[in-house]
């Protein structure tokens, strides 16, 4: 651990509020810096200094009275990568909270929990291999604000990002913004489908694009859809006849097969309903798996 | 030695024992801790201690803060002084200790 990590490490777990947060900030930084001006080492710094959890939690106690911060914590000792195999931060809502202002502003977490948004700011990131918590940071990610490989939140970022807002090489959201492909309500990318789509390729109900087909198409290469059905084998040849790189006609691949499904959507069914099965397993497991971890802890 | 104990018996007494570290000079924090530890053997202050109750006093005006540049290749350190009004309040709470500390004897007088 560098002092940069120490220090960061005993100010998200303070859960102080921001201003103290940064005179501390400042003073933890001056303090190991007069430290090794008079010769000693890092590793002689943090020794003596002790675990920044403890020395988070002193003056968490100092500051506010209380002797108990206000989040649970999971976090395995199996170790990947140098990163906890699991993380799990959660707000602990029986925890008093005298000196952290709450604000009636909430926004929904996953697992079906309100998590309130001024707080966020008040408690540490989860860090790990799986990572969940209000801020999450992980190679899987999952929380409020997340940015990850694979992120899913409120708030994501990362390679692959799902959520209401989020950015990535891949992203699915309400608002997604990413380098290759985007898909949600209002979407931005080099490939990009939905409602509000704007990229190099793009399909949708309102689409901008130098290759796009939707309902209303604005671009170079366009196709205007009145009636699905009716134009299905006018869009195809469209596809085909295009004049576009192979990622562009791969992507109208796919568009294709969702036009087929839309068409005809009894005959997708089975996979519709193996599609949603997957994705309610994987969230009942999301949803389980944290709580049972936290449980065997508290 | 119980630990909660003794953590209650700091609590109030370190703001007054800091505020006549920082009147005697004006110190920062390393030096502090340093000192705190070193004339109070059985403080064993910690940075999760400290910082508090400083910025405790400070939000209370008992005490203000400079930055200085000490050496020319250093960085530039955190003064810790006392005010006028801190002054007023070490001398006040300390004679409110030491009448505390007179009752107390008196009443445990007779132990060992």
């Amino acid at each position: 651990m560098n002092a940069k990590q120490y220090i960061r490490e005993i100010i998200q777990r303070s859960c102080l509020p921001k201003r103290e947060r940064k005179k501390l900030k400042v003073d933890l930084e001056s303090e190991i810096n007069s430290a090794l001006e008079r010769g000693e080492n890092i590793e002689q710094i943090i020794e003596r200094m002790g675990d920044p959890d403890k020395i988070a939690s002193e003056l968490y106690e100092n500051y506010s009275g209380e002797s108990l911060r206000p989040f649970f914590e999971y976090k395995s000792e199996n170790t990947l990568f140098g990163l906890p195999l699991v993380h799990i931060i959660r707000i602990n809502y029986a925890a008093a909270v005298p000196n952290i202002r709450t604000v009636g502003l909430r926004g929904v977490n996953i697992g079906g929990r309100y998590n309130n948004f001024a707080f966020v700011n008040g408690l540490p990131t989860a860090r790990g291999v799986f990572a969940f918590g209000p801020k999450a940071k992980g190679i899987i990610a999952i929380g409020n604000f997340s940015a990850g490989f694979i992120s899913i939140g409120n708030i994501s970022s990362g390679l692959i990002s799902i959520g209401n807002v989020s950015a990535g090489l891949f992203s699915i959201g309400n608002f997604a913004l990413a380098l290759l492909i985007s898909l949600g309500n209002f979407t931005v990318g080099a490939l990009s489908a939905g409602n509000l789509a704007l990229g190099y390729g793009a399909a949708g109900n309102c689409v901008f694009g130098e290759f796009a087909v939707g309902n209303e198409a604005v671009g170079t290469y366009t196709f205007k859809v009145s009636n699905l059905s009716g134009q299905f084998d006018a869009i195809k040849e469209f596809f085909r006849g295009l004049n576009a790189p192979t990622l562009i006609k791969e992507f109208f691949g796919y568009v294709e097969k969702i036009i087929e499904v839309i068409i005809d959507p009894i005959s997708a069914m089975p996979f519709i309903i193996s599609l949603s099965l997957v994705l309610a397993a994987v969230i009942l497991l999301l949803c389980i798996v944290p709580n049972k971890l936290l449980k065997q802890k508290y | 030695m119980n630990e909660n104990l003794m953590r209650q018996f700091k609590k109030g007494v370190l703001e007054i024992v800091i505020l006549k570290l920082l009147s005697e000079k004006e110190m920062y924090g390393y030096e502090l801790v340093d000192e705190l530890n070193r004339r109070g053997k059985s403080f064993n202050i910690k940075e999760g201690t400290l910082y508090p109750i400083l910025y405790r006093l400070e939000d209370d005006g008992l005490m203000e803060t400079r930055w200085e540049q000490s050496s020319s290749r250093g960085q530039p350190k955190k003064y810790y002084s006392v005010t006028e009004k801190g002054k007023q309040f070490m001398a006040e709470s300390y004679l409110q200790w030491k009448a505390i500390v007179l009752d107390i004897t008196r009443i445990m007088g007779d132990l060992v």
